[in-house]
């Protein structure tokens, strides 16, 4: 854990200073304002309009935050080469890994604070008084999946270049949104072997159970506990999966920056 | 207890370049030692396997074949504490300022009897010395490349590593960084650490090294601590003493010799009203100094040569370094 610790405190100092962090905060703000005037002109419920938006908005600004910092603060310290220096120092390409993945993490848990102090000031200026305990977990869920784009990204950019990466974290994230609708809205001449292997991917690789915004206003229906532990489980599974992905991968690699 | 600080044997690089599983050979069985305590310099041309050696040392290639033994044991993760590494180019992330950089350094190499509070002082006390106190908070990127190699020099440094290797430390540096990145070479030195030096540079072989193996074509093909390496033919590296003198004549330097039965010189020339006489041999040399200096005859110079080390370093490179 020493070794860990300074990586992944240099990566969330260098992801904070990166360009892309106001953009990310300006754009995720925006939208949840955006959501408080259209709440006003839509026919539903105003408090379910202004979760839907900006809940929405918070999974889309993250998501696309986490995968260009995922990819970035991997291929960044291939380009200018600072990899190299800090591989041959007493820390091994694991300790590397896991280091950058707690830096991406800690920086992203400072930006879904900043954005959910927006969205709380939102809610108080409308008189909807503070987040419940529901809604809370609602934005940690989103956060969660924040995490699994973050560590896909790293596993990516390990192994390929910084611009494949990028495109193959974000056309996976699509594929993970639109697993489980198309899985369940299967023609039923579909053959059986295409079903097979569109539910088992939906099974496998389904990003769209992390977004509980649905439950917002309707905490009848909000999942139990135990569905609330087997999705954390999940969501820690496949960041474990692609962190130990990235270091197997890394493990055995060549070391030569750009 | 081993002499040398750094054992390779019979080091093998093979790199699969693409698809087609091309294979070129980025080293070839190389078997070189690194003495402790001293400068070992590291030559060859581009491509010669140079920076692919520094790498497998340093863990960042997977050696095909081959070990690498650090103090007679063979080199792993925990034992590149006691390793510091200046690379070629700046390898330094550009958003970070120095002091930064060298506080995460030292926090990743945790050097021993050290506590977190005394980083922040050490860390300071090199940027003095380095001379990028005034810079400490600056970016990186907006730091000069003089001063992002000094940085690299703190960086390889501020551990106190038991060996230091320099990739070309003088590139990009001007006159004066030149001239202070090789004071601070000797400084080192001559606290005991071991280098290991890669340079195309002789003037730097000759100032700062006392040992020096030559790569060519991804293998080694001299070294001076094992100099018949892979030379059936070598002849010893001989350094040669040049005698300049002024206010005398060819004929009076001859009538010197024979008067006082002096050794005769390897090379004698004339240049101009100056008369050099080159010597393979000190003793020879002083004898002549001892009688010179009894006669009017002025020393205007006397100096040690590396010309013939240097033509023989020059010819494992076809047309010369590049």
């Amino acid at each position: 854990m020493k070794a860990i610790w300074p990586v992944a405190t240099e990566t969330m100092l260098r992801l904070r200073r990166d360009k892309i962090l106001t953009p990310a905060i300006v754009i995720s703000i925006l939208i949840i304002l955006l959501a408080s005037v259209t709440g006003h002109w839509a026919i539903e419920e105003f408090t379910k309009v202004l979760f839907d938006i900006g809940t929405a908005g918070f999974q889309f600004a993250g998501s696309m935050v986490a995968i260009f910092w995922g990819t970035k603060c991997i291929s960044d310290a291939k380009r200018e080469g600072s990899l190299e220096v800090q591989l041959s120092s007493p820390i091994s390409r694991q300790q590397w890994i896991v280091g950058k993945f707690f830096g991406l993490t800690f920086t992203l848990l400072l930006v879904g604070l900043i954005i959910m102090l927006n969205f709380q000031l939102v809610l108080i200026y409308w008189d909807l008084g503070l987040l419940s305990i529901n809604q809370l977990v609602i934005f940690g869920y989103i956060f969660l999946s924040w995490l699994v784009l973050g560590s896909l990204a790293i596993w990516l950019a390990t192994i390929t270049s910084n611009a494949i990466a990028i495109f193959s974290s974000m056309f996976l994230w699509f594929l993970g949104l639109v697993s489980n609708p198309i899985a369940n809205t299967l023609n039923p001449d579909t053959p059986e072997s295409t079903r097979w292997l569109i539910e088992t991917f939906a099974r496998l690789w389904d990003l769209q159970q992390f977004n509980l915004s649905s439950f917002a206003v309707n905490p009848n229906s909000f999942p139990t506990q135990e569905e609330l532990i087997n999705l954390a489980i999940y969501g820690v599974c496949l960041i474990c999966i692609m962190i130990s992905g990235g270091s197997l991968a890394f493990q055995n690699r060549d070391i030569i920056a750009d | 207890m081993s002499d040398n600080i750094l054992e390779i044997k019979n080091l093998t690089k093979i790199f699969s370049n693409d698809l087609l599983k091309r294979k070129q050979s980025a080293i070839t069985d190389l078997t070189c030692h690194f003495p402790q305590g001293k400068c070992t310099g590291l030559l060859g041309h581009n491509a010669a396997g140079k920076t692919s050696t520094i790498r497998g040392i340093l863990g960042l290639l997977k050696p095909s074949q081959g070990e690498i033994l650090f103090k007679g044991k063979p080199l792993d993760q925990k034992m590149r504490r006691y390793i510091g590494y200046m690379p070629e180019t700046n390898k330094l992330a550009g958003n970070l300022s120095p002091a930064e950089v060298l506080k995460s350094h030292m926090s990743i190499f945790r050097p021993p009897k050290i506590s977190s509070n005394q980083y922040k002082d050490i860390c300071n006390a090199k940027l003095k010395e380095v001379g990028l106190w005034d810079h400490r908070n600056k970016l990186i990127s907006k730091l000069s490349k003089g001063m992002g190699r000094r940085l690299a020099w703190a960086q390889a440094t501020i551990h106190s590593p038991e060996l230091i290797i320099l990739d070309e430390p003088f590139s990009g540096l001007d006159p004066l960084g030149r001239q202070h990145m090789a004071t601070w070479i000797k400084e080192i030195k001559n606290s005991g650490a071991s280098i290991i030096l890669c340079t195309h540079e002789l003037w730097a072989l000759f100032n700062l090294c006392d040992e020096y193996h030559i790569l060519k074509n991804s293998k080694l093909v001299y070294s001076t601590i094992d100099p018949y390496h892979g030379q059936d033919d070598h002849e010893p590296v001989e350094t040669e003493f040049i005698l300049e003198l002024s206010g005398t004549s060819s004929s009076e330097i001859q009538k010197l010799l024979e008067l006082h039965r002096l050794p005769s010189w390897r090379k004698y020339l004339t240049e101009g009203y100056l008369q050099k006489l080159f010597f393979d041999d000190w003793t020879e040399t002083k004898k002549w100094l001892q009688i010179i200096t009894e006669t009017d005859i002025m020393v205007v110079g006397f100096h040690q040569s590396r010309q013939q080390e240097e033509d023989r370093i020059l010819t494992f490179f076809d047309g010369g370094l590049h």
